[in-house]
């Protein structure tokens, strides 16, 4: 069994801020998708063996508190660049999942320099109602797990309760969590980025698993399109919205094909 | 605006209300609605209070002059009842603010005793008075001269609410935020006592919903009979749950007019004379409509 990552806990805004270190070598930051970090994972291991990896929680996310604070997108904005910035990641690459990708895309095109090179995978923050993106919100209870991943089971396992953990306060957390993305991508997923994506000079990577049931390739194509830098869409074969879950090999290929670049 | 032609008989409600309709519909963030919701009854209740023309600057709403006119009749302001379905912070809300909490279910007294006797604790707790006018309860009403034409008259709109007025898909019950982390903690708090009842061997308690008209009057959803046999109940259900203001739906489903102006009549002329002094002698009610003293109303009859 892999090491644990070791463990931070911040004070940033006044609220506390999860983070996990993992790994040396060029700093890489990584910010969760949809649900946030419950717990370490294989794509994290991975991409640690040549990086120092750190991973910061969000507000609402496991880990941090704070949500209910934030109101409007600009809010979301500071609250998720002071993090970036308490963690140690000024100017870092980064990855960004899902829900967060909306938030790093936009601290990227906002503050030039903060982030490095951006690798997002499966981003919200635009929407198209001729090819609408999945209602997260409004999903059957139990379906959640069929739509962030490939493989149902590859979710249920990444959510699972571990032995020592309330079941109680895990349950709470979840909920948090998925309210806390909520607040910002609520109802449709578009955040305004597609007017600011053009401030956006840093190269990005778009990746997308293939069989990603939430968010339509064509929104990556047009992330792609309107970025003020280099940026292009990769397919992960075999992979779900939440593709690092799925496919972590491959994903962590196209992250280091792409920093090395 | 009601409260002046209603010469003071408003009562104000205020529903967080269904997921379905508020978030969904109306497209409100579930995760700012509570924080809404409070700030938009505190917003109401200055404007009908304050006496000067003021600004409103809320988190969330923005209003640089508010002139509410004409004002209400009812001084300091209409009473406010908080319709809830069972939370602890609800029940807080309304004791702090003086509020009526009334506990609306479609589901009858025999759901509501839990919550009602919850509700009653909490008060005790919080050190209020157990005046009975601080709660409503809401209970459907059958009334008939016998109970069989009750059970005849009542069956079909009775079948037709339970069997096809209440269905909701669950992708809108609950979005992320709608219920309050105590709700969720207290909820999957039982949920875990249920799972290990089961797998000890008790097995959950699924109170499993009527459909049939003899499960429906069984389980308390509709109360059915001939007037006394209803004012007897009501009695006995009002002196129970504690609760001094009754919300009755006499039409329900696809109730005629007819028969629900029977209904009514039958309930306002043989049923209710019976009850409605139940707790006056011993409380008094501060959460009822003040109308308008009538020596000083527009003299609209014809002499």
């Amino acid at each position: 069994m892999r090491a644990a990552p070791s463990e931070q806990v911040l004070e940033v805004n006044g609220h506390p801020v999860r983070v996990w270190h993992k790994g040396s070598g060029p700093r890489i930051g990584f910010l969760p998708g949809i649900g946030g970090l419950p717990r370490w994972t294989p794509f994290l291991d991975a991409l640690a063996e040549r990086h120092e990896v750190v991973a910061p929680s969000l507000p609402g996310l496991p880990g941090a508190t704070g949500h209910d604070e934030l109101d409007t997108i600009f809010d979301w904005l500071l609250a998720t660049r002071d993090i970036l910035l308490a963690a140690g990641l000024n100017g870092a690459a980064l990855v960004a999942v899902s829900a967060s990708g909306a938030l790093a895309a936009d601290v990227a095109a906002v503050w030039p320099g903060t982030v490095g090179r951006l690798a997002l995978i499966g981003p919200f923050g635009l929407f198209d109602p001729s090819e609408p993106a999945t209602d997260i919100w409004a999903l059957r209870p139990g379906h959640l797990p069929d739509f962030m991943c490939r493989d149902r089971e590859t979710y249920k396992a990444f959510i699972e309760q571990p032995d020592d953990a309330d079941a109680v306060e895990w349950k709470v957390e979840q909920m948090r969590a998925l309210e806390a993305t909520a607040r910002f991508l609520f109802p449709t997923g578009n955040t305004g980025l597609d007017k600011r994506l053009h401030r956006l000079r840093e190269p990005l990577l778009l990746l997308r698993g293939e069989a990603d049931r939430v968010i339509p390739r064509s929104y990556l194509e047009r992330m792609a399109d309107l970025a003020g830098g280099s940026a292009r869409v990769v397919d992960i074969p075999g992979a779900g919205h939440l593709a690092e879950l799925d496919e972590p090999a491959a994903v962590v290929a196209a992250i280091e094909h792409f920093l090395g670049a | 605006m009601i409260d002046c032609i209603s010469g003071g008989r408003m009562i104000a409600g205020f529903p967080v209300g269904s997921p379905q309709d508020t978030v969904f519909a109306y497209g409100q963030n579930p995760s700012m609605l509570r924080q809404r919701y409070f700030e938009a009854i505190e917003f109401i209740l200055r404007a009908w209070t304050e006496k000067e023309v003021f600004a409103f600057d809320g988190r969330f709403n923005k209003q640089r002059y508010v002139n509410v006119w004409p004002r209400p009749i009812q001084q300091p302001h209409p009473p406010v009842w908080i319709p809830g379905g069972g939370s602890v912070e609800t029940w807080r809300y309304c004791a702090q603010n003086d509020y009526v909490y009334c506990f609306l279910s479609y589901f009858g007294y025999k759901i509501a005793r839990e919550q009602m006797h919850g509700y009653w604790a909490e008060m005790d707790r919080l050190g209020k008075d157990r005046n009975p006018f601080r709660a409503g309860f809401l209970q459907f009403i059958g009334v008939g001269e016998t109970k069989r034409e009750a059970m005849e008259l009542y069956r079909e709109p009775a079948e037709y609410f339970y069997g096809r007025c209440l269905h909701v898909d669950p992708r809108w019950v609950v979005p992320p935020g709608y219920m309050t982390e105590a709700t969720i903690r207290a909820r999957v708090e039982s949920q875990v006592q249920l799972a290990a009842k089961a797998s000890a061997g008790g097995g959950p308690s699924i109170n499993q919903s009527a459909k049939d008209f003899e499960g429906i009057v069984e389980n308390g959803y509709v109360l059915c009979g001939d007037p006394d046999e209803v004012a007897d109940k009501l009695r006995e259900i009002a002196l129970d749950l504690g609760v001094g203001h009754l919300m009755l739906l006499l039409q329900f489903g696809n109730m005629s007019k007819d028969l629900t102006r029977y209904n009514t009549r039958l309930f306002a002329e043989k049923v209710m004379p019976q009850i409605r002094e139940l707790f006056e002698d011993e409380w008094e009610d501060h959460w009822w409509i003040k109308t308008r003293d009538a020596a000083r109303r527009a003299h609209t009859e014809a002499a």
